[in-house]
């Protein structure tokens, strides 16, 4: 795509002496550098603003995007002998490869047929289209040789990538929500939906290819930005994520991951992490279970939900403890950041509705939910092991924390009665003099008792929500004509998975 | 292009660190039981993870006077200022921290925190 033509100061000369006339001129007078750093900013909007409604649009604009970003990557002057560079140019020759091919499919699919490619993606394409020219203008001046140029063209060619994989994020985004829509509205009308069981639960044809496909471009610029060159990328067999096990896969990972972290020596700055993902997964849990109630696949179990709840009050007051003594600069460990945010987006696949919870009713005819209901309350069996492991770590010497937080904890302990008091009334547990000069401090006595009960009662509650899932009834399955997982699917047919062997032509 | 100093880019860092950790623990005061809020608060905690392991061992994060800020106008502070990070340094900048921020940005602001 290229360029529109713009007038130049001479075009406009006698409206430049008009005082009362503001002349559009017409230059653009941005830079490269400015060229793609709008470009950024607005696939950053775009991602900020996208909805379902704008997928077809964005899917129709992607092409040109990427094409002029090749384009844009090709005008640019590259060493002569460098295998670095050439590495770097796999990554925009696969992508461009991708979306050509994208661009030639979207000619002949029913879905999303022809339409006006997103004006966003308009305008960001002819940004880059602009950047081209004027890099093949000043081509010649440009020497790769030297290293602050060569620098340069690379900070150009990442900046560009970034942009890309933004965009390619925001449109990701915007097809799954409108397979969400699709799915609701084949809900609400009755009418059955093929799913694929490859994907995400709500990769539903037709958008299901487009998913893949946007996907794999996602990845290829995530990896170029990641300092993964795609040359290892190449040959890569992706295992498809079979999504009915998507929660389990991720609960059994976190555990074994929480598991880890508890007996290395990491384990203080983890601690938030750890006992915040336990209090999700037993809210959620809860969610989980309302929705399979009120399909009627389980039945009321007013122990189990109670377990349950006292469980996630005690995970939430004992993760309060530890942000006391969680330093803001503790680092932690990135497997652990990795699984725990696994585990919060195989929730929010069944619980969310887009960015806010989905209504209970909703939840209820989710994909997957009955393989998730017993994935986590096996997690919820799980935790009451783990709650002895992070119990212990109450015992540990030289815990630590802010002496202004852990002054206000020690005090309000006292008073609210969780904490023995001192028998001098106006002591002072922590000195003023750590608390102006903002030291760390060792934990106070009161506080450290509370930690100790505080873990206690997760301990109690964790148990008594394990053993109140030892009791609750699994409901009974029955294998279907169309189950392919290891779990028979019991629900409803509209959200059964199709069959590996489904017509392509019908996922499509 | 992207003329910002190693330096720079880890003073920013901090920042952004420092408004996710606040905006974490504002999510966090009221998300008890609220799963939804545990949620969204988790994930503004694992973006400040992020952002916090791109930075040195012992940095100290810098002190932000952000009181009484929404959720909404930290996270919006964070996302703004990581456009000046130098997206071509995968050493200095995760490259899904921009693209987790946006997603934030939107959560909160549906969520309207």
């Amino acid at each position: 795509m290229g360029a529109e033509p713009r007038r130049t100061y001479a075009a406009v000369d006698d409206g430049l002496f008009d005082r009362d006339d503001v002349p559009l001129t017409t230059q653009d007078g941005r830079s490269v550098g400015e060229l793609l750093f709008d470009v950024d900013h607005a696939a950053r909007q775009l991602l900020i603003d996208v909805t379902g409604d704008d997928s077809a649009h964005l899917l129709a604009g992607w092409p040109a995007v990427v094409s002029a970003a090749a384009d844009l990557w090709r005008s640019m002057p590259e060493h002569p002998v460098s295998v670095r560079a050439a590495a770097r140019n796999h990554a925009i020759v696969r992508m461009a490869g991708v979306a050509a091919a994208i661009e030639a499919r979207l000619g002949t699919a029913k879905w999303p047929g022809a339409t006006e490619p997103d004006t966003r993606l308009v305008e960001m394409a002819t940004t880059l289209s602009r950047a081209a020219e004027l890099v093949r203008r000043y081509r010649a001046e440009i020497s790769v040789l030297r290293p602050e140029p060569r620098r340069d063209l690379q900070a150009a060619q990442a900046r560009i990538m970034h942009g890309l994989y933004l965009t390619a994020h925001g449109v990701g985004v915007s097809l799954h929500q409108y397979g969400r829509a699709r799915f609701e509205e084949s809900r609400r009308t009755n009418r059955p939906l093929p799913m694929s069981v490859r994907d995400s639960a709500f990769a539903i044809p037709p958008a299901t290819e487009w998913i893949r496909r946007m996907a794999m471009c996602e990845k290829l610029a995530g990896r170029y930005l990641d300092g993964h060159l795609t040359d290892r990328l190449a040959g890569e067999v992706r295992r498809p994520v079979e999504d009915d096990t998507r929660l389990a896969q991720a609960l059994a990972s976190w555990d074994i991951q929480a598991h880890r972290i508890l007996g290395s020596d990491t384990w203080r700055a983890n601690m938030l992490l750890i006992t915040r993902t336990q209090a999700l997964i037993t809210g959620a849990t809860l969610v989980i279970l309302d929705a399979d109630r009120l399909a009627g696949r389980r039945e009321p179990d007013e122990r189990l939900t109670s377990a349950i709840t006292e469980a996630g009050r005690a995970w939430s007051h004992l993760a309060g403890r530890w942000a006391d003594l969680t330093s803001p600069t503790a680092r932690l460990d990135p497997d652990l950041i990795r699984t725990a945010a696994e585990v919060r987006a195989a929730y929010r696949e069944l619980t969310h509705d887009t960015t806010t919870m989905a209504s209970l009713d909703a939840i209820s005819f989710r994909p997957g939910l009955t393989r998730a209901a017993a994935a986590t309350l096996h997690a919820i069996d799980s935790a009451a092991e783990l709650a002895y492991e992070v119990a212990d770590k109450a015992h540990a010497d030289g815990l630590t924390g802010p002496a202004r937080a852990l002054s206000l904890r020690a005090i309000k302990d006292v008073e609210d009665g969780m904490a023995t008091p001192h028998p001098d009334r106006d002591y002072a547990w922590v000195s003023p003099a750590d608390i102006a000069a903002r030291r760390t401090i060792d934990i106070p006595t009161p506080v450290a008792e509370v930690l100790l009960s505080t873990s206690v009662s997760v301990v109690q509650a964790a148990a008594a929500a394990a053993a109140a899932t030892a009791v609750a009834t699994t409901p009974e399955v029955v294998a279907g004509p169309h189950t392919v997982s290891r779990v028979p699917c019991v629900e409803p047919a509209w959200i059964c998975p199709v069959p590996t062997s489904f017509p392509q032509a019908l996922e499509r | 292009m992207d003329g910002v100093t190693r330096d720079q880019a880890i003073e920013c860092l901090g920042v952004i660190a420092q408004l996710l950790q606040k905006a974490a623990t504002q999510v966090w005061t009221r998300a008890d039981p609220d799963v939804e809020l545990q949620s969204f608060g988790l994930g503004v905690y694992l973006s400040q993870a992020l952002a916090r392991g791109a930075l040195p061992l012992h940095y100290s994060l810098p002190d932000l006077n952000r009181e009484g800020q929404s959720v909404l106008a930290l996270i919006s502070a964070a996302e703004e200022l990581s456009r000046s990070l130098p997206v071509h340094r995968p050493d200095l900048v995760p490259a899904r921290l921009c693209a987790d921020l946006c997603d934030l940005v939107r959560e909160a602001r549906d969520l309207g925190c």
